[in-house]
């Protein structure tokens, strides 16, 4: 009842007159007198009906048709466009796509180098996402507590995150370089040496994942801080009454509270990695050799190095795959465990 | 009223079902708009003979109205990209009938996929910069223009260093003419030997780099040993000059090479270097490296020899490459390009920028501003170059090297990720020391060959 004033309300501007007329002109076809006269009454209403109709609908096409055309020509179809790309051999510049049915993905689900980047990618998704939550929450809490800059201090570790990926990409690789950088100079401070960051197949991804960190973790916290302070007293309060430490409070009431918040963070987080290409672009290259290279990067040089189309949309459609399997389990997970205020 | 509310509404409003196929309808529109499209669009590449129109072109007023414009697209930054601008301003100053205009478009990587972008759009660029190794994959897609008839009586072979002009030809047919062409060198830190007394040359072995190096890494800088030779982990160039000079290649044609002889043994000798004698390392720039001071060698462009002045606060030595069983030298660099399917009219007024470019004074001051290699005989007589050469040992190293020299390995020039699959390989080796040089060429050889499948037939047809 609420829901269908509300939508009358909205869409009366927009309907204007039809919609006074059909009020007052249409009486409900429940009433009337003998059959025929009610039969002709019908007749009449469902012409009247069946033509306003094809006008509202012809209205609701234009208005919806903007939105539909750009969503339909840059979302819906380039994915389907690259699923049929994925059953296909094509390098881009040749003539038409021939069509090679599954080999695509057959290739790549017995390829060594695809297997390295899938472990790549759950290694480096993974760590991004428990470290983000990890270290979000913790810097969330920290900046929830009542100490004296800490507008300060939450502005500066939410700045990362609005700087652009190759900017940050950019000033990481000083910060890493060995011989002249800062991660140089305050490891030479405790005595240790600095690896060769990411020159070293043993450090590369670590590298990645430090920066990615970073960049993200300011974001991540703020969520978090918004989550906390809405949190209700009253339960605190209870808990407080009730001898619970400040730890089990934490882990008993906050946690459970916040799991919106902790689903949001990992839905956008897990995406995010996902889809990381900027970074490894400037600092990787996902080498050395392919310690870092992710899914994301794989596409790219199947796709612009080797000019093997087919290759690369059949990644794609791994990566869109997996990235659906996630959402739907995390939707699943949602529903059940997490609660909502 | 207030109990008719909800039925009139949902009278107005679509049912779910004529929504939903409103939704599909509405899609289906641009999926059958682009088919259509897709469809018209590979026709005419099979006919070839359509015309390809130009990327976006806005001459400044003063050159507005000319009969052609021409658009070059490039992927020279920095000084060279300056110097390119400045000799294309002085075309369009030198004649009223041809503006040109040089378009950016990012290093090699980023330009060629921007190339196939455009000619997938059907508007492209008149000439193409294309680095040695980027050309062969155009070439094999039938997109190249052959150049022959563009050439005439006093515009030809005669007037360039022929091997480095011959590199462009396919049989006798010219597609690429060469531009920016090099070698690599091998840059020494006078300074650093001076103070330990080694003799004021480059190395003549690799063997002999290693018995130096012991004495080198003994000085120190910023606190560390000095290191002996950075190798180069962002391209295969260095390494396939240390496979020839170690006996080996990294293919024959396109049959594979690189994980048989002479390519394994010296990526086995450089991981040494790196690991057990611990006097290498791979760095993400040489040149950059080599310019501040923290290694005392390293193997890089010619190009790069006024970068690394700037940079430097030593004297900087130059040496022909190292041999060890045998001496090799690789070209490099780059050149230009036309497309097959541009107007006529396009295409002649393209080679007009290329003729005024391979004009010796051009040409001369193109290698003056850059460290290329002076590509055209008579450059080397042009006042200003022939005293740079005479004045600067360095500057006449890489001539001197010149007739060593030869052309990649076919698999580097026509396989599209041909060098990218070496590279990771490379970086394989040079950033763990316990990666086994056979297994790791092994695989690359595994995956240049899954390549070499695809582009056999094509290459067959310009060489076979």
């Amino acid at each position: 009842m609420t829901v269908s004033q509300t939508v009358q309300t909205s869409t009366t501007p927009l309907e204007g007159t039809s919609l006074t007329s059909h009020s007052t002109a249409s009486p409900p076809s429940s009433i009337g007198g003998d059959a025929g006269a009610r039969g002709a009454a019908d007749r009449t209403v469902t012409r009247r009906r069946r033509r306003r109709h094809s006008r509202e609908y012809l209205l609701f096409l234009v208005l919806v048709s903007p939105n539909l055309l750009l969503i339909g020509t840059f979302e819906y179809w380039p994915v389907i466009y690259n699923a049929y790309l994925s059953l296909t051999r094509w390098n881009m510049l040749s003539g038409v796509p021939v069509w090679v049915g599954l080999d695509n993905y057959q290739s790549l689900l017995t390829s060594s180098s695809f297997h390295t980047v899938m472990y790549n990618t759950l290694l480096f998704t993974g760590t991004v996402v428990i470290g983000s939550v990890v270290i979000g929450l913790a810097l969330a809490v920290l900046f929830n507590q009542k100490v004296r800059g800490r507008g300060f201090v939450r502005t500066v570790a939410f700045a990362p995150h609005i700087v652009s990926g190759a900017a940050v990409a950019t000033l990481w690789l000083f910060i890493f370089n060995p011989d002249y950088g800062l991660s140089r100079f305050v490891l030479n401070q405790v005595g240790l040496s600095s690896p060769r960051w990411v020159s070293d197949s043993d450090w590369a991804l670590a590298s990645l994942i430090i920066v990615f960190l970073w960049k993200g973790i300011g974001f991540v916290a703020i969520v978090y801080l918004a989550g906390l302070q809405s949190l209700p007293e009253d339960v605190y309060e209870a808990a407080k009454l009730d001898g619970a430490r400040a730890w089990t409070t934490f882990r008993r009431i906050t946690l459970p509270l916040l799991s919106p918040v902790t689903f949001f963070v990992l839905v956008i987080t897990i995406i995010g990695t996902f889809q990381a290409y900027d970074m490894i672009a400037v600092m990787t290259g996902g080498g050395p050799g392919n310690a870092t290279t992710t899914l994301s990067w794989y596409i790219y040089e199947q796709g612009f190095q080797a000019s093997d189309a087919g290759r690369a949309a059949a990644s794609a459609m791994i990566l869109f795959v997996i990235l659906l399997i996630v959402t739907g389990l995390q939707t699943k997970y949602a529903q059940r465990k997490v609660h909502y205020q | 009223m207030s109990n008719r509310l909800p039925r009139h509404s949902s009278l107005r409003r679509p049912s779910r079902r004529s929504f939903l196929g409103m939704t599909a309808a509405g899609l289906s529109v641009p999926i059958l708009g682009s088919c259509a499209g897709g469809v018209s669009s590979s026709d005419d590449g099979e006919g070839g003979g359509n015309e390809l129109g130009q990327v976006d072109i806005s001459p400044p007023s003063k050159y507005r109205g000319r009969d052609v414009n021409v658009v070059m697209w490039s992927a020279m930054g920095g000084v060279n990209g300056e110097a390119l601008d400045a000799l294309v301003e002085k075309f369009n100053e030198s004649q009223d009938s041809i503006y040109a205009e040089v378009q950016f478009q990012g290093n090699y990587h980023e330009s060629s996929p921007k190339l196939t972008a455009a000619l997938r759009a059907g508007a492209v660029p008149d000439i193409m910069m294309l680095a040695d190794t980027f050309w062969g994959r155009f070439l094999l897609n039938d997109v190249l223009e052959p150049l022959n008839g563009y050439l005439t009586d006093d515009f030809n072979r005669d007037n360039y260093v022929e091997a480095l002009f011959d590199e462009g030809l396919v049989g006798d047919e010219l597609y690429w003419l060469s531009y920016g062409r090099s070698t690599p060198l091998f840059y020494y830190n006078k300074d650093a030997f001076a103070e330990i007394g080694l003799p004021d040359r480059g190395p003549e072995t690799w063997t002999e780099l290693r018995e130096w190096g012991a004495e080198l890494s003994k000085l120190t800088v910023q606190g560390q040993p000095l290191k002996v030779h950075a190798f180069t982990g962002d391209d295969d160039w260095q390494f396939m000059s240390a496979a020839w000079q170690f006996g080996g290649s990294l293919s024959d044609g396109l049959d594979v090479t690189i994980n048989t002889g002479g390519a394994v043994d010296a990526a086995a000798w450089q991981q040494r270097f790196i690991f057990e004698d611990q006097m290498g390392y791979m760095a993400e720039s040489s040149a950059v490296d080599f310019g501040t001071g923290v290694v005392a060698t390293t193997i890089t462009s010619t190009g790069a020899l006024r970068g690394i002045y700037e940079n430097a606060e030593f004297e900087v030595g130059t040496a022909f490459l190292p041999a060890e069983v045998t001496t090799g030298v690789p070209t490099g660099g780059m050149g230009f390009s036309l497309l097959r399917d541009v107007p006529q009219e396009r295409k002649d007024a393209a080679f007009e920028v290329l003729k005024f470019l391979g004009q010796p004074d051009n040409a001369a001051e193109w290698s003056l501003a850059s460290g290329y290699l002076p590509i055209v005989k008579a450059a080397v007589d042009e006042p200003e170059l022939a005293e740079q050469i005479a004045e600067d040992p360095n500057r006449s190293t890489a001539v001197e090297q010149l007739p060593m020299a030869q052309g990649s390995d076919a698999i580097r020039s026509y396989l599209p990720n041909g060098t990218d699959i070496i590279i990771s390989g490379l970086q394989e080796i040079f950033s763990s020391g316990s990666a086994d040089v056979q297994s790791v060429f092994d695989r690359v050889a595994g995956e240049l060959e899954e390549g070499v499948e695809r582009i056999r037939d094509d290459y067959d047809r310009y060489f076979g």
